[in-house]
């Protein structure tokens, strides 16, 4: 009786499994006859749609064998945005070696997973060593094919970087952004300069930093010493020198945005600061901060009047690219496809008419 | 697909039947010796294929455990070693290790004492609150409770300690710590004047329900009609609210009346509640070693169930009440997850148990959290942290070990 409940027991759990396996992958089947059908009938109905689905279809194919040739094609203009030949990844070979800065990091990681996902089969290597290392290894040793940088190249570097013959070529490919917030009950600091918020991040008490502001303690919410956040933080407000942040009294550190989301709830008191991103998440729980008068926003933060934020680029260089042609093609796919990844990572995505430009500048090393 | 669902069965019917072959070797041994006729002598010098490997998986499960253990303590020294000498910059001496006042390893400050302060204040709210609950809990379940109660409360208490960790941080965080800031906030806004007469109120509303309760209960027998047990039930939850009052009250007075949202009181009280069960299960076995003659001559001499407890049978199961509290503490000392998430993220040197600070534990989890690097003086003050605690915990540990080794009463 006991084998018998047993054996049942056991093909019940075969079957479920059996079940479950099934259903992985049977229904994906069903779905995509379910869509040829559709496409079908919809392509009786409105011929039209066929004329369009098979233009796109053949416009497909062109890219394909446009990019298995080294990726050289004709930019289209497509309201307003610059599109790019498509890249098909399964036909990019080769690896891309990349290094550079650490806020740039999970931006390109973010791309490159997208790139290895859709069918890449090399390596793309990131190296996350700060932007001046990055350009230490793209311009002096010439050991990168790729470059990542969360500020401007410097003409020193430009230099360097001529004298092993390669002339960097920049592309925008977004802006990184931090929200200094309080709690919705501080009703006297709406406004602070760079300057006020060094004092903000050191003082005890809030009367220390203005004296119409209450004689309460100051509790700081700070995200972690290993985050690239706190180090463009000291880097902005401080001058790179972490000392006076991490001395300061009432302050709490934590990799954790939650916990700094809910210790600035916590308390009227409190003040933190991370990457723009969680504060839109949290935004009607929590106070921003303007900086010296202006509210970071899409225009304030592209067009560089809010004080703590920062451009994203990548560079490269045209030789590489045509020697290179996984490299031409993996800057392609990074300025065509940036925008779908880069508010999850947590920036503000470029405007068109920077990512145009950028568009536009690799058409031009490419079909040099 | 279906080919396969059908072969499932046949494979499994084989696999019982092998299943099943495997117990007659061991069946027909005994009829072997029965066989020789030769007694016992010649059963244990016999040399038995499955009594071996059973003996060998037994030893190699129990050497795996010890091999943890010096695999560990290796580990934590070897690591920590690097931390006190010269194989990463800067050289951090015992001294400023032991000494420092200030814990932040980015700017090469390695004093320990706002980590270990903030570590012995959180175990020591939470004993505050486990001894006492713990200790009542045990001589409930031991002394008093019938059989069904305690059928009924055991589990529960198990229940309670089977709570993963994580969701009794979260209950710090989002019940315990807004109910201490209710009660606080309360508390300061009635004025210690009112704060006074009303614990005085309540007090004295306890002692008229405990002891009318008591008496009504004496007189059960003769009296039907009474209720002294509810009377008793009802003062115990006034005199629980009494003492917590007094607590939130002398808290106020002496740390003023904010609360941070992240703090040890409210982290403390929850790792107290944690490890109630531990406390309480053996307290519990050491009340219930205790002889039932010992508790029957103290009857006998005339002695109260209360008189008995508390003077009889308290005293002779110290030993063991005492070694759960040490077990209980060094449980509290590691507690890792209820800190990290209710008691603050920055070390800080403070007496205020409102007041956020980070132990130990919740500094490591922190840090260890962060894409940190390795060889670097971070890397090695957690190994320090970790040994640290591991020798907290080890000495608590002998420490009780020997308390009942010493005080244990032998009947």
């Amino acid at each position: 009786m006991r084998r018998i409940t047993f054996s049942l027991i056991m093909l019940l759990a075969a079957a479920m499994v059996l079940a479950a396996c099934g259903g992985s992958t049977a229904p994906a089947a069903d779905n995509s006859s379910d869509d040829v059908a559709g496409a079908i009938g919809n392509a009786e109905e409105t011929p039209a749609a066929t004329v369009a689905a098979s233009d796109s279809a053949e416009a497909a194919t062109d890219t394909t064998e446009e990019t298995s040739d080294s990726a050289t094609g004709e930019a289209t203009m497509d309201g307003g945005v610059v599109i790019l030949p498509v890249v098909d990844p399964l036909t990019v070979e080769g690896d891309v070696v990349s290094a550079g800065s650490s806020t740039v990091f999970p931006l390109a990681e973010a791309v490159a997973e997208k790139f290895n996902s859709e069918g890449y089969a090399g390596t793309i290597t990131i190296d996350s060593i700060g932007s001046g290392a990055g350009f230490e290894r793209f311009c002096v040793a010439g050991e990168t094919d790729v470059a990542n940088a969360s500020r401007p190249i410097k003409d020193e570097e430009i230099a360097g970087c001529e004298a092993i013959g390669r002339s960097p070529i920049e592309f925008r490919v977004g802006t990184d952004a931090l929200a200094v917030v309080t709690n919705p009950e501080n009703d006297w600091a709406a406004d602070a300069t760079v300057e006020e918020l060094a004092a903000i991040f050191t003082a005890e008490k809030w009367s220390d930093v203005n004296a119409d502001w209450p004689a309460e303690d100051i509790l700081r919410y700070v995200p972690g010493t290993d985050s690239g956040t706190f180090d463009y933080f000291v880097e902005a407000v401080f001058e790179e020198d972490p000392e006076p942040l991490l001395s300061a009294p009432n302050t709490q550190f934590s990799e954790d945005d939650n916990v700094l989301v809910i210790g600035v709830e916590g308390s009227p008191y409190a003040v933190g600061f991370f990457g723009y991103a969680y504060y839109t998440e949290n935004s009607g729980k929590l106070n921003i901060l303007n900086i010296g008068g202006v509210e970071p926003s899409f225009e304030s933060v592209e067009g560089g009047d809010y004080a703590l934020a920062r451009p994203l680029f990548i560079y490269s260089d045209a030789a590489i690219m045509s020697e290179k042609p996984q490299v031409a093609a993996y800057v392609n796919y990074f300025l065509s496809n940036v925008n779908d990844v880069i508010e999850e990572v947590g920036y503000f995505p470029s405007s068109d008419e920077a990512l145009n430009a950028a568009k536009d500048k690799w058409s031009e090393a490419v079909g040099q | 697909m279906s080919s396969n669902v059908n072969a499932k069965p046949n494979t499994l019917k084989a696999e019982s039947a092998g299943s099943l072959a495997l117990p007659r070797p061991g069946i027909r041994r005994p009829s072997n010796v029965s066989g020789g006729g030769s007694g016992n002598q010649d059963l244990s010098k016999q040399f038995r294929l499955g009594e071996a490997v059973i003996q060998f998986l037994l030893m190699v499960c129990g050497a795996l455990s010890v091999l943890t253990t010096l695999s560990l303590i290796f580990v934590l020294l070897w690591e920590s070693s690097k931390f006190f000498t010269a194989a990463v910059q800067p050289i951090v001496s015992f001294r400023e290790f032991f000494s420092g006042t200030v814990w932040q390893p980015r700017i090469e400050q390695f004093g320990v004492l706002p980590l270990l302060n903030a570590t012995l204040m959180v175990s020591g709210i939470a004993m505050l609150v486990a001894l006492p609950l713990g200790l009542f809990a045990a001589i409930l379940l031991s002394e008093y409770a019938p059989p069904r109660l305690r059928a009924a409360l055991k589990p529960i208490l198990e229940v309670l300690a089977g709570v993963p960790t994580v969701v009794y941080g979260y209950f710090a965080l989002t019940f315990m710590t807004p109910s201490i800031r209710g009660l606080i906030s309360t508390l300061s806004a009635v004025g210690p004047f009112a704060v006074i007469l009303i614990l005085a109120a309540i007090a004295a509303l306890t002692w008229f329900l405990l002891t009318t309760g008591a008496r009504r209960k004496a007189r059960e027998t003769a009296d039907s009609q009474s209720n002294g047990g509810a009377l008793i039930l009802l003062g115990s939850l006034t005199g629980s609210v009494f003492f917590i009052g007094l607590l939130a009250a002398i808290g106020s007075l002496i740390f003023g009346s904010t609360v941070q949202i992240y703090n040890t009181a409210s982290a403390g009280i929850v790792v107290g509640i944690l490890v109630i069960p531990l406390v309480a299960s053996m307290a519990e076995d050491a009340l219930g070693a205790v002889p039932v003659a010992l508790r029957e001559a103290a009857y006998g001499l005339g002695g109260t169930r209360l008189e008995t407890t508390l003077s009889v049978v308290v005293p002779s199961a110290l030993s063991g009440i005492t070694a759960a509290f040490i077990i209980a503490i060094s449980r509290a000392i590691g507690e890792t997850m209820i800190v990290a998430i209710a008691a603050g993220a920055g070390p800080k040197l403070t007496w205020n148990p409102f007041d956020s600070a980070e132990t130990i534990t919740g500094h490591i989890n922190r840090i260890s959290g962060g894409d940190i690097s390795y060889n670097s003086i971070d890397y090695q003050s957690i190994f320090a942290l970790a040994a640290l605690l591991f020798f907290m915990t080890l000495l608590l540990n002998i420490f009780s070990r020997w308390i009942m080794r010493r005080f244990r009463e032998v009947y």
